[in-house]
């Protein structure tokens, strides 16, 4: 990165709530989150979930034509974007350009599953409101259309480490000058469908769903309160050639980060699958964040709650330097520095 | 399929050993990927609740990420990994970010494109919005009634200019221009006046430092549905100007069918080819063109040399996305 580039906003949506206080307070208080069990046919086993507890009135934003029929996904992701967004100086906005990157694994997977029922039950019938929701990229097109950003606006399909990758895109996007400011989000929707298939993959079995976001800005001067995002380690992709172990030891060499800074992990809390990451970060002094046995599996989700972590500890002077580590299992290892070194 | 085109491409590319011990970057576009696999899997789970057996390849192949690890396999690469599921701009869009990871030095080598295979549910999906063609695809034609799925992929590889000059690579042509933008106006319908794909096409060109007249052609996303193609008429009209009388349009969709996160990425190739053959591909031949067209809209094949291309691509949720290509004989832009 050839560009000082902060923080400016953050938010999340997940088990524990509809904002990253939520988050950062559950996990601070290292509350116990309710898991229900999902019986979706008297046959099929039993899915263990964390949701996203039900809002007490619908926020205003539902009144936006674009997301009135919209899935969980989109109001996830809306949420967290205006949560991140809280600051945005609207009478700047004319010349701002505000990028959207969009992190996401599962998708839509409500409406996707709904529309394929109607296309098995009867082609001819299936709903034209369902479908077009269905595709990756809507939850992204309407943030753009709400926050009126004819801007870049990319959706990246990738799992729990695609957060980082997208924030790495973001960051080319404002050195480039593409952008002004970026948003970063990813979000997933609970789904039997999706939920099911962690019974099949090594790792942990509890679905979860949620949002996160971040907003990316350039800092010519970075001021004492701004948190700052110092690196982000090259991806070090998992191929026959280059087992998972050795992505996650390069991604740690890779790192600049002082040794004392705080860890946000990828760990989930299962001894085997997270042995390749724990060894490789035992040398690290700093204390050390897990968040998936809490909240369980997010899918595109953790590396941005891992993100939205990192801010709330960097603000609340609990930390003057936190590592997000994103371990994806399957893909790439990569990492995020952040810091507020004034603070 | 995209396996296979990439075999082609790389066979074609001519990189040495040296190239593969390197990081290359792998920049996709998809939008529905193996969606009949995740299909497959919908109905053992509805139909067999119990049943595990046979899912966790279903589940591993499903993901696009494990296709293009596949395909670096395959290829024996490995690289920092972007997949972009901007619906039908995907394959533009994926190949615009390879591009500027290029360009921007982040990476010297990339390989690119974007694939999409038919499942039922996309089928269903664009029959459900009244999409489909009960004819024939006739992009810019007055009566046109919608589109023709397809499905396929292309590869392409990307290094700097003066890298492939100094190996002496058969160089098929130069990007020099990318613009993306999104449209804000419906999910699924484009601007009647076409405000994002101008945005698009103003600022490829404006990359390439080109002038509309400087143009050729223009490989027009023309999916033959009513509204994308007066849409995207009125953009190519605004946006050339008084150059639009010479404009050279068509849509290589009649022919080929929209092959959606794959359409970017194989018309980025006969764009290519068209620069390297000077040739222009036309449109299918049709009786009555829609009166939006003001342009030059090309119905038969047409040899011209070419010079600068430009290849748009419009998708759901409002993603535009342009490329610019540019005959590698021409002074760099």
């Amino acid at each position: 990165m050839s560009h000082r580039l902060h923080i400016a906003g953050w938010g999340a949506v997940s088990p524990a709530g509809w904002t990253s206080s939520d988050l950062f307070n559950a996990v601070l208080d290292q509350r116990a989150l309710p898991t229900s069990l999902d019986l979706r046919h008297p046959d099929a086993p039993p899915i263990p979930c964390r949701r996203v507890p039900p809002l007490a009135s619908p926020p205003i934003w539902l009144r936006q034509p674009r997301l009135r029929r919209s899935s969980p996904i989109t109001r996830f992701a809306v949420s967290a974007a205006l949560e991140a967004l809280q600051t945005f100086n609207q009478p700047e906005a004319s010349t701002t350009s505000l990028g959207v990157l969009f992190a996401v694994q599962n998708g839509s997977v409500n409406y996707s599953s709904r529309f394929f029922a109607e296309v098995l039950a009867n082609p001819g019938l299936a709903s034209p409101i369902l479908f077009p929701e269905t595709v990756f990229n809507a939850p992204s097109s309407h943030i753009s259309s709400l926050l009126a950003s004819p801007s870049l606006n990319n959706t990246l399909v990738s799992d729990a480490g695609g957060f980082i990758t997208a924030l790495e895109m973001a960051a080319h996007w404002l050195d480039d000058d593409q952008v002004t400011d970026c948003l970063i989000i990813s979000a997933e929707e609970y789904d039997w469908l999706s939920a099911e298939s962690l019974a099949l993959v090594p790792g942990p079995k509890i679905a979860s769903e949620g949002a996160a976001a971040l907003w990316l800005r350039r800092t010519e001067k970075p001021s004492p309160n701004d948190i700052l995002l110092e690196q982000i380690t090259e991806a070090a992709t998992i191929t026959n050639q280059q087992s998972r172990s050795t992505a996650i030891q390069k991604m740690h060499l890779d790192l600049e980060a002082p040794n004392h800074a705080t860890l946000i992990s990828a760990e989930s809390g299962h001894p085997t699958w997270d042995r390749p990451h724990s060894e490789t970060f035992a040398s690290r002094a700093g204390p050390r964040f897990t968040l998936q046995s809490q909240f369980g599996h997010g899918f595109s989700i953790l590396g941005g709650w891992q993100c939205a972590l990192a801010c709330e500890l960097l603000q609340r002077g609990v930390c003057h330097n936190a590592v997000v580590a994103a371990d994806t299992g399957a893909n790439q290892a990569q990492a995020a520095w952040f810091s507020r070194p004034s603070h | 399929m995209l396996i296979l085109a990439g075999i082609e491409c790389m066979g074609q590319a001519r990189w040495q050993s040296t190239h593969l011990n390197e990081s290359v970057a792998l920049s996709f576009g998809t939008s529905a990927a193996a969606m009949s696999l995740g299909e497959a899997y919908y109905k053992v789970k509805t139909s067999q609740p119990r049943t595990q057996r046979g899912l966790a390849h279903l589940t591993h192949l499903y993901q696009p990420s494990s296709q293009i690890r596949l395909l670096a396999d395959a290829l024996q690469v490995s690289g920092p990994v972007h997949i972009i599921a901007n619906a039908c701009a995907s394959g533009s869009n994926a190949i615009g970010n390879a591009f500027h990871l290029i360009k921007s030095g982040r990476a010297r080598l990339a390989i690119t494109g974007g694939y999409d295979a038919l499942s039922q549910l996309v089928f269903a999906g664009f029959d459900s919005l009244q999409a489909l063609s009960t004819t024939l695809p006739r992009p810019f034609a007055s009566d046109r009634d919608g589109l023709a799925l397809g499905e396929g992929a292309a590869v392409l590889t990307l290094e700097r200019l003066e890298d492939a000059r100094a190996r002496g690579a058969s160089i098929l042509g130069e990007i020099t221009g990318y613009g993306s933008s999104t449209d804000l106006h419906h999910l699924t319908q484009p601007h009647p006046e076409g405000l994002a794909a101008i945005q698009s096409m103003t600022a490829a060109c404006h990359e390439a430092n080109w002038s509309p007249g400087q143009v050729d052609y223009i490989n027009a996303h023309g999916t033959g549905t009513p509204l994308n193609d007066s849409s995207e008429g009125a953009a190519i009209c605004h946006w050339a100007g008084d150059a639009v009388s010479q404009m050279r349009v068509s849509s290589t969709k009649g022919g080929t069918g929209h092959l959606l996160g794959g359409a970017g990425a194989v018309e980025a190739v006969i764009c290519l080819m068209a620069l390297q053959g000077g040739w222009i591909p036309p449109n299918v031949p049709i009786q009555n063109p829609d009166p939006i067209c003001q342009f030059d809209l090309v119905q038969t094949p047409t040899d011209s040399p070419l010079c600068r291309i430009l290849s748009n691509s419009f998708g759901f949720g409002g993603a535009n996305a342009t490329l610019a290509f540019q005959h590698p004989d021409l002074e760099p832009a």
